[in-house]
């Protein structure tokens, strides 16, 4: 008993520097989504590619599918662009797009010149769609799964191994 | 030396005429309230909820986009009229618990909790072991002091 209190501090010491230590390793910019294994929110927002269509959530319809919030002044969002833009060539996903606080023609220039890997952009300006989906930072990529269920989010870049590691499991 | 002073204050005022125009005077009318207890309320909730995306720092004090659409967020609710918890439902459905700077008391949050006091009371029960340990080696000690004196007086007798 004597020898125990004498060796504590020294385990609850160890104890602290191993915790903290895991602690390092946490990603703190991923922040867990409230949205998992909820369907995808209401919303009455005009397409980008033509301001007088309105879109509800109705037309994000075919499953499975990926929401990618972007905007022309997000620069990481143009590191992931080929990769979407390949996403679309290459497997059987379906990309929508969430135009998020952006200027609509900047947007289409940009589609434009860089190629266009989503079925249709939903134009945000407010980011009204964005707030009800927990968006704190473009790029952000939502996964739906066949049934309509939000799966996974990703905040920043979306890479193959992103892809890999966070998406690709759910949609077996 | 008058021509030093009007120096003097010429310099002081090329250093001060910049200050004003930083007064954050303009700043309140961001958000302006008819109701006073309204804008006092706005102003805490704002200190009570974090910027989800610069971590480490309340609404208030960030300058994040999103941190800027969420005090617009909660200026129009705040305006129309929500209660406190009608607010805070609002966000925690949104950006879950991490924008709460006082985390709910639910089952992930124990630890966090209820922890401080286990180790209070660890520690107490420990200093009190430690403490018993030390009277009963003192009371041992003057045990085997009295039995040699007892001795010598004996031998002395």
């Amino acid at each position: 008993m004597k020898k125990f209190i004498h060796i504590a501090p020294l385990v609850i010491f160890t104890f602290l520097v191993l915790a903290l230590f895991s602690f390092l390793k946490r990603d703190n910019n991923q922040l867990n989504s409230v949205l998992i294994d909820k369907n995808f929110p209401e919303f009455n927002l005009t397409k980008l590619e033509n301001k007088n269509v309105v879109l509800t959530k109705g037309d994000i319809s075919n499953f499975p599918a990926i929401v990618n919030v972007w905007a022309t002044w997000c620069i990481t969002c143009r590191i992931e662009h080929p990769f979407l833009l390949e996403l679309k060539q290459e497997s059987k996903i379906n990309i929508y797009g969430l135009n998020y606080k952006d200027n609509r023609q900047k947007a289409l220039d940009l589609l434009e010149r860089d190629g266009n890997p989503f079925e249709f952009s939903v134009y945000d300006e407010e980011g009204s769609l964005a707030m009800d989906l927990g968006v704190y930072g473009a790029p952000e990529t939502f996964l739906i799964n066949s049934d309509g269920i939000i799966k996974a989010r990703h905040v920043g870049a979306l890479t193959p191994e992103v892809w890999d590691k966070k998406f690709v499991i759910h949609l077996r | 030396m008058k021509a030093l002073i009007f120096l003097t204050i010429l310099l002081l005022s090329q250093v001060i005429a910049p200050l004003e125009v930083e007064n954050p005077e303009d700043e309140k009318v961001l958000y302006p309230f008819e109701n006073y207890d309204r804008e006092v309320r706005f102003n805490r909730l704002l200190e009570d909820y974090r910027c989800p995306k610069c971590q480490s720092s309340s609404l208030s004090g960030s300058n994040a986009p999103i941190a800027k659409d969420l005090k617009l967020e909660i200026y129009r609710l705040v305006k129309a009229g929500k209660e406190d918890s009608e607010i805070t439902e609002f966000l925690t459905q949104r950006y879950g618990d991490f924008i709460l700077y006082k985390p709910p008391f639910q089952s992930s949050t124990y630890v966090l909790w209820i922890g401080p006091f286990v180790f209070l009371v660890l520690s107490m029960l420990l200093v009190l072991m430690f403490k018993r340990n030390q009277q009963k080696e003192g009371a041992d000690r003057n045990l085997e002091e009295l039995k040699k004196r007892l001795e010598f007086d004996r031998l002395n007798k």
